[in-house]
């Protein structure tokens, strides 16, 4: 790590400043339904949320007792997803799930049998939803580019902060064009050497993640692959904080649950990041009630 | 408060570096173009543009353009950097289900009330108070809240103008400044009355050293 002997602290007027951070990778179809995943929370951060994928919607044929459903379309569809029939809703009883996926036979199974026939091909139309997480009492349900951070603790002030926001992926490639940035999406079976080959400085581990400017236009061996960053990256241009966050920072009798909203923007217009954007959150705080 | 017994300072190469922040309220119809000031950071006054008779020190800065004053003189100018709120839309009794709303007047509408609409429980409902609605219903009691403004603050990040090392030392008794202006989109703009602005400024405070 950086070997230097400083000394020096950072003073401020504040009788017990406080800095928390976290990041996260948005991914409104994790399964987790947090709509995000890559949680780095050491800096106090007990949980974030952000806005869940819309449900998908498919058609599905089976008979009553059927487990295995045909349905239309398996694209999009997650094991652990909560099922309902919206043409017939008493076909499946609440919180029947996907318990696997063949995309070869356009088939799923799900965790309880069905309680009726479905109509004639194609079937019955349904949707398929991604369960939303819970923390403390709050039930993920929030609404584009809205993101909700709770702390681990209580704090009297909140004093300022910051955020970094890093663009969102395109296509895995392993064919690169020189002097355009990549980051690694899979090591594979690429050597270091060969990843060097490609522009990855000396001494930098090649890892999931890694960014890179490539050194030639060619193509990369192994399975290893790479990708630019998408052409609007992450989509958005600001996150602004929603209310007064030093009033939602506190929580009565319990040190717990305590958070801030923000919400994401793209120009002037309120705007869900693209999935696999990477958000950085500082909070800026001040945890004592007494001095300024 | 935080029950943690932090042990672990924050270092960094310089020699007395220093962290100020203020936050304070847009509202260009107020004589200092700004109100609720919250100063403890260290801050001596912050003007922006003004609808109205400036107040005293106030120069009425051109539209967007932001001046804090400090309280002090400082030796370099390290980084900063700001946070803003959206400003507030239309005050409302009726709630949608899962839209986050601020709460605008407390009226009669009870705790309990507060807390069946959304207000978490321990959160004692104030104005100002962030929460996800918790059903499509009226709050019930006089009691508003609002929807974020459609176009938030109606800026998308703050710049400096000139360079602040040149003016946080000031040859005078007071204290030095730093001028900042807002855009959205490429073009200087005026945030939203009542959005709220928070900015941190980070200092050198020592002439030795780096």
């Amino acid at each position: 790590m950086a070997n230097r002997r400083d000394s020096q602290f950072l003073w401020t007027p504040h009788l017990k400043s406080t800095l928390l951070d976290c990041s996260f990778v948005i991914s409104s179809t994790n399964i987790d339904g947090t709509g995000i995943s890559d949680l780095k929370k050491s800096g106090r951060i007990a949980q974030v949320l952000a806005k869940i994928a819309d449900p998908i919607s498919f058609d599905a044929e089976f008979v009553e007792d059927d487990i295995v459903l045909t349905v239309s379309s398996v694209a999009g569809l997650q094991v652990g997803m909560v099922i309902a029939d919206a043409d017939t809703p008493g076909n499946f009883a609440a919180g029947t799930t996907i318990l696997s996926i063949d995309s070869g036979l356009s088939e799923i199974t799900v965790s309880t049998p069905a309680l009726g026939d479905s109509a004639a091909s194609p079937g019955d139309a349904m949707t398929a939803t991604i369960p939303a997480a819970s923390y403390l009492d709050h039930s993920n349900v929030l609404a584009a580019g809205v993101i909700q951070v709770f702390f681990q603790d209580n704090y009297v002030k909140n004093l300022s902060g910051f955020n970094q926001i890093g663009a969102a992926l395109g296509s895995p490639t392993n064919s690169f064009t020189n002097h355009s940035d990549y980051v690694i999406t899979t090591v594979g079976s690429t050597t270091t050497a060969q990843w060097v080959a490609a522009g990855l400085p000396i001494g930098i581990t090649p890892a999931v993640g890694v960014s890179f400017v490539a050194t030639a236009t060619a193509v990369m061996p192994g399975t290893g692959r790479a990708a630019l960053t998408a052409t609007a990256g992450s989509g958005i241009t600001r996150i602004e904080v929603i209310g007064d966050p030093s009033k939602t920072i506190s929580i009565t009798g319990v040190n717990a649950g305590s958070y801030v909203l923000l919400q994401c923007f793209a120009a002037s217009t309120k705007t869900q990041p693209a999935d696999g954007s990477l958000i950085n959150l500082s909070f800026y705080m001040n945890s004592a009630s007494f001095g300024v | 408060m935080a029950n943690r017994r932090d042990t672990q300072f924050f270092y960094t190469p310089h020699n007395k570096s220093t962290l100020l922040d203020c936050s304070f309220n847009v509202l260009a119809t107020n004589a200092s173009g700004i109100t609720l000031l919250n100063a403890s950071g260290r801050i001596a006054s912050v003007f922006m543009h003004t609808s109205t008779t400036p107040a005293a020190g106030n120069p009425n800065p051109g539209t967007g353009v932001i001046l804090v004053n400090f309280m002090d003189n400082y030796n370099r100018y390290l980084g900063g950097f700001a946070n803003i709120s959206a400003a507030p839309g239309t005050p409302t009794g009726s709630l949608t289900a899962n839209a986050a709303y601020v709460i605008v007047t407390l009226g009669t509408t009870t705790t309990a009330q507060w807390h069946t609409a959304g207000v978490p429980a321990g959160i004692t409902p104030a104005v100002g108070v962030s929460f996800v609605a918790a059903a499509t219903a009226a709050v019930g009691g006089t009691g508003t809240a609002t929807l974020t403004a459609t176009a938030g603050s109606g800026i998308d990040h703050i710049e400096l103008i000139g360079d602040p090392n040149k003016t946080i030392i000031s040859s005078s008794a007071g204290g030095g400044y730093v001028l900042l202006q807002c855009f959205l989109g490429g073009v200087k703009t005026a945030p939203a009355n009542n959005s709220v602005i928070r900015l941190g400024f980070y200092m050198n405070n020592s002439a030795q050293g780096v």
